[in-house]
This record gives structure tokens, C-alpha cells and sequence, in this order.
């Protein structure tokens, strides 16, 4: 059954090494559009926007950006979906963006994917997945990355909830909306919990899998995923978050499912590409194309010899001879 | 006779230079100072336009209460506050900007130390270690 799935692994290692360069723009453009059809189902208030064509078309653009790109796309969807709601939703989500990419992201840019992802982990229903992902596949500062995950899911939770109230609030002051939306996105309890938890489980992820201990990326997915439900039910009691128990253990177990298949995958830290270069020297020029060794971990076929042949010892003999000789 | 050795060691370079390789001069086309100075300097930028964000939410934010009670209010210490949280945010990426900055600055001389090393095996030919094959 091992055998099987690590042949399995190094056969998708061997096609990602292969294809590449096709397979990273088509997953970019694939979590382009997953992410562009999530803001659009939560938010889709302008209409331009909330079209098949157009977030084909912005996926696609993404596909050959760099990934940075996508949080930047992602960002501006939902601000203009905002837009549409009012001027003070979609100047509150420019606030907590603009502070994001001018404190953190400057500094980070490698982590947009993780902050993309996070929500849409919330959104399947296994966000707890996120930072013992983040924990074995990152450093320390992914908790900040994941913590600002955080903070667009429950912006976008929020104002999806809140949408026919801040919108026809007209009656209220500027001032007194900014103040709602405010008070809504940052005072929600369950936010900050949920912030205090994950950063705490990416740190002691983190910490543990560097332990030079067998089995240390297991015992950091499972002291990871304990860590965070204390943590959740502690600040349940004490602040009265709401949040559900059934839901919390269940997520935390799908949790650890993903992060087992993860690390069993994670060959994408230590893979080398394929390269294809030009180069030129006095005599030649060269178009090389360097394809990495491969470890192929294919099944050793097992011949078992029913009979046995008098003459097999002195074949080999002469063979090895023969061998030497060359 | 193409030297498989060094048609190895070129295409390794040639994959460097095309990737890591470009950014990696780009630093180094920067004496130190000038480049951890310079990585400040935007942080600086970003820090403060930022702080102006906090400061314009923070304004508003109060702005009732500030209205209300707008000559009791102490300017001087409301500013001094102010100014203490700046240099405070300031000091923190300042620090991280300069630490990072001479971080990257590092790997990259090492990269291209190796990276000219290298080149100077391969300018230097057969006499340093390529053999030509036969």
C-alpha cells in the first residue's frame, strides 16, 4: 500500500517536473478563478464583475502574472464589489488592504497564496487546515500571513451579511457607517480568537517539526491541531464566541487529513526543473535542455526460478568476466 | 570535441543566471550601504503613508468625541502620542528593513562570488580542471 502511493507520488513528481511550465500557469489561473467565483458568490454586487466572461478573463490574465498578482486581483474584485454597496464598505476594505500590503506584504511577498487560500479554506469548512499547513511549509511570520487570511474572510463575512443594512443606512452620518463597519469587521470576538489560535498553532508547528525527533512533522500535525481546538474552546468559554464544537473537531480532523497529504506530497520544496538554456563559448553554441534525475520509486519486479540450470554458475562467471575485461 | 564537464557547469551557470542569477546582480549592482539604505528608505515611505492611514481611520473613528469635546483636548500630549507610535512603528521596520536588507545583500555576494568563481574556471579552461575529452 506504501509502495503503491509513494510510486504514485513520484509519478506525479515526475509529470509536475516534466510539464511544469504549463501545469504553473494552469493552477495559477485555477486559483485565480476559484478565488474570483468565491468573492463573486459572497459579494457579487457589481454586475460588470459577477460574469463568467469577465473572471475567465482576469483568471487568465493571472495564469502569466506573478502570483502576486492574484491577491492584488482579489483585492480589487472586492473592493469594487463594495463599491456598489456603498462608498464606506469599499473604502473600509481599502483601509485593511492597503495597511496589509504596505506593513506586510512589501516585506512578504512569497506568502499571497496562503493569505488567498485561507479563506477558501473557511469557505469548505476546514480552515484549521491553514496553520499547520503554514506551520510545516513556512516560517514563524506565516502567522501574520495567516492572521490576515483571517481578517479578509471575516471582512467578507461580514459585509456579505451586513450588505441591505449598510447600504441603505442613508439616514446614519459618514462617520457613524465607517464606525458600524468598523466596529463589525474588528470587534468581532470570534475573529480575534480565531487569530490568537492560529498564529499560536503556526509557531508551535513550526517549532516542533524542526525538533530532530523521529516522526517530528506527525507530532507537529497532531500537537498542532490539539493546540488549536484548546485554544478555540478556551476562547469559546471565556469570550463566548459561539463557535461549534461538533464543528471545530470535525474541521480539525479534515484538518489533519490535508496536512498528512501535505507533507506525504510535499515535493514541491526540494524538486529540481527542467531547464532549457542557450549558452556559447569559442567553438559551439549550445541549446541545452537539463532534465533532473529522476528517483523513480517504480516496483522491483521479483523473477522466482522454478528450475534451475546446470550451466547458469558458469554463464555468470563469464559474464562478470567479461564485464571486468570491458 | 564538446567537454561534457564543462558543458555541465556552463548550463548549471546559464540556469542561475537566467533565474536567481538576474535578481541576484541586480543587488549586487549596489554597494551595501546603498542598498540597505535604499530597502529603509521605501520601508520608510510605506511606514509612514501607513501610520497616515491609521492616523485619517483613527480621526474618524473619533471624530464624535473630538468634536464634542474639541477644546478640552490636550494637542500637545494628543500629538506626543502620536509621535511616540510613530517612531515606535518606525524603529520596528526600520530594524526589520535593515536586517532583511543586509540578509539578502549577503546571499547575494555569496551567490555571485560563486557565480564569478565559476566563470573564472571556465575562462581559465583545460589549466583548471576541465579536461578536454577525447
Amino acid at each position: 500500500m506504501t509502495t503503491s502511493l509513494l510510486v504514485v507520488r513520484e509519478y506525479i513528481r515526475n509529470f509536475y517536473v516534466k510539464y511544469e511550465e504549463y501545469i504553473v500557469p494552469v493552477l495559477k489561473f485555477l486559483l485565480a478563478l476559484i478565488s474570483l467565483l468565491m468573492i463573486n458568490s459572497q459579494l457579487g454586487y457589481m454586475d460588470e464583475l459577477n460574469n463568467a466572461a469577465a473572471v475567465l478573463v482576469v483568471a487568465l490574465i493571472c495564469s502569466f502574472m506573478p502570483r502576486n498578482f492574484i491577491l492584488f486581483v482579489t483585492a480589487g474584485f472586492v473592493t469594487l464589489h463594495l463599491y456598489e454597496v456603498s462608498l464606506e464598505c469599499a473604502a473600509a476594505a481599502l483601509v485593511v488592504f492597503l495597511l496589509m500590503f504596505l506593513l506586510y506584504f512589501r516585506f512578504s511577498p512569497g506568502s499571497s497564496v496562503l493569505v488567498i487560500v485561507t479563506p477558501m479554506l473557511f469557505a469548505i469548512k476546514i480552515p484549521y487546515a491553514a496553520p499547520i499547513v503554514a506551520g510545516l511549509l513556512g516560517n514563524p511570520f506565516a502567522a501574520v500571513t495567516v492572521a490576515c487570511g483571517v481578517v479578509i474572510y471575516y471582512l467578507i463575512t461580514y459585509m456579505n451579511a451586513n450588505a441591505s443594512i449598510l447600504g441603505a443606512s442613508e439616514a446614519e452620518s459618514v462617520i457613524q457607517r465607517f464606525r458600524d463597519i468598523f466596529d463589525g469587521i474588528f470587534g468581532s470576538r470570534a475573529m480575534l480568537i480565531v487569530i490568537a489560535a492560529f498564529a499560536v498553532t503556526v509557531i508551535m508547528v513550526y517549532l516542533v517539526r524542526k525538533l530532530s525527533v523521529d516522526y517530528a512533522w506527525t507530532i507537529a500535525i497532531v500537537a498542532g491541531a490539539l493546540l488549536d481546538i484548546v485554544i478555540l474552546m478556551v476562547g469559546d468559554l471565556i469570550y463566548d464566541a459561539n463557535f461549534s464544537i461538533g464543528g471545530v473537531i470535525l474541521g480539525s480532523i479534515a484538518a489533519m487529513a490535508a496536512a498528512f497529504v501535505v507533507q506525504f506530497f510535499r515535493f514541491n520544496l526540494d524538486y529540481s526543473r527542467t531547464e532549457k538554456v542557450q549558452f556559447e563559448d569559442d567553438e559551439y553554441y549550445y541549446y541545452v535542455k537539463a532534465v533532473p534525475k529522476m528517483t523513480v520509486a517504480t516496483p522491483e519486479k521479483k523473477v522466482k526460478k522454478i528450475t534451475t540450470q546446470r550451466n547458469s554458475r558458469n554463464a555468470r562467471h563469464t559474464h562478470t568476466r567479461d564485464t571486468a575485461r570491458k | 570535441m564538446i567537454n561534457r564537464d564543462k558543458v555541465a557547469v556552463m548550463t548549471k551557470m546559464a540556469a542561475y543566471e537566467a533565474g536567481d542569477g538576474r535578481k541576484n546582480m541586480a543587488v549586487c549592482s549596489y554597494f551595501r550601504g546603498d542598498y540597505v539604505g535604499f530597502q529603509m528608505l521605501k520601508s520608510w515611505i510605506a511606514v509612514t503613508i501607513a501610520f497616515c492611514i491609521l492616523v485619517a481611520v483613527y480621526l474618524v473613528y473619533q471624530m464624535d468625541s473630538l468634536m464634542t469635546d474639541f477644546y478640552n483636548i490636550d494637542l500637545l500630549e494628543l500629538g506626543k502620542k502620536f509621535g511616540t507610535a510613530y517612531l515606535a512603528l518606525c524603529a520596528v521596520y526600520l530594524a526589520a528593513a535593515f536586517i532583511i536588507g543586509q540578509r539578502r545583500y549577503g546571499l547575494a555576494l555569496r551567490a555571485t562570488a560563486k557565480f564569478d568563481k565559476e566563470l573564472d574556471l571556465l575562462a581559465g579552461g583545460e589549466d583548471d580542471g576541465f579536461e578536454e575529452e577525447e
